[in-house]
């Protein structure tokens, strides 16, 4: 749980070099929505979170709230495998980290509930965020914020095209994301080799 | 940091009133200064953004006086709009019925402010 984080800055500067005429606060807005966009869309913001207990006749859980995220929606609730148990859950539209067991535990169980949850970024924000995004997302979140800014209109930035080029490329790397973390980071979906002129 | 003092005395350069007594006094220019704070936000009102950690707010629009000019009040928006105010104040003076009036540089200068801040022209 938890990992290193990375400033912004490390996107707004590619992003005033792309987006002439842009002001930092400018820049700085379209890479929090963008963010934002992202880890909706794609679900690609994925943690384990600590094993919960199981209580017996109990049907409403509620998840801790993370320190540096807030929970977007629960993937799946997993019985530990130690004691494997039958259960269904269903999640509440209104309470993203609460979710209700169908039927409840017969009987207290330790730590009888692994969550697994997509995360989004907290209310209170602090221009700062997870390495992961860096590492793997880099580009896709450069384009999503240079496709916000090219299709604003009435700025010296403005262009229609280049915002059509940027967020096309956002919106596959969007799916791309959502692929690998629902294969939580282990194999590509082929075996595709690009011959060795096309590389 | 530029400030207000900055665009004022390269205005007042622009406009060949640089020496005391002036022909056009801070107060007056001042006032134009607010108006091209005004026509900005009209235009831009994302250079007024101030980022906080939940989004970004626009604060009320300051009106400054001539005693910002020795305060050395900063510059309200970024910097490299900076250009664009001054020949906003530079065109609104020479738009002025007196002798020493240029008709055709003051449209000149006012239309570049519109053009510098939305058009990112030079």
């Amino acid at each position: 749980m938890g990992s290193s984080t990375v400033i912004i800055d490390e996107w707004a500067d590619e992003l005033m070099s792309l987006a002439g005429g842009s002001t930092p606060a400018g820049a700085r807005q379209a890479l929090k929505a963008t963010f934002r966009e992202f880890c909706s869309s794609s679900g690609a913001w994925i943690r384990k979170l600590d094993p919960i207990d199981a209580v017996k006749d109990k049907e409403i859980y509620c998840l801790d709230p993370q320190p540096d995220a807030s929970i977007l929606y629960i993937l799946s609730i997993t019985p530990n495998p130690d004691t494997p148990w039958h259960m269904r859950y269903h999640g509440d539209p209104e309470i993203p980290g609460q979710f209700t067991l169908v039927p409840p535990a017969t009987k207290d169980i330790p730590d009888g509930l692994i969550p697994y949850v997509a995360l989004t970024l907290p209310e209170q924000w602090s221009d700062r965020v997870p390495y992961l995004f860096k590492r793997f997302y880099f580009d896709t979140i450069l384009d999503g914020a240079a496709g916000r800014l090219f299709s604003q209109p009435g700025k010296p930035y403005t262009s229609l095209p280049m915002a059509k080029y940027h967020l096309r490329r956002f919106r596959t790397g969007m799916a791309a994301a959502r692929d690998m973390s629902r294969r939580q980071f282990t194999a590509l979906d082929t075996q595709f080799v690009f011959p060795r002129w096309a590389v | 940091m530029v400030t207000i003092a900055d665009a004022i005395t390269q205005a007042r350069q622009l406009i060949q009133d640089s020496r005391d007594p002036y022909r056009n006094s801070d107060s007056k220019l001042i006032g134009y200064f607010n108006s091209a704070v005004m026509s900005a936000y009209n235009l831009r009102p994302d250079l007024f953004l101030v980022p906080d950690t939940t989004g970004a707010t626009w604060n009320e629009l300051t009106l400054y006086t001539s005693n910002d000019i020795a305060d050395g009040t900063g510059f309200p928006v970024s910097s490299q709009y900076f250009p664009a105010f001054v020949e906003y104040v530079a065109g609104y003076v020479g738009a002025g019925d007196d002798e020493f009036v240029l008709d055709g540089r003051a449209a000149l200068l006012l239309s570049r402010f519109t053009q510098k801040i939305i058009g990112g022209a030079v």
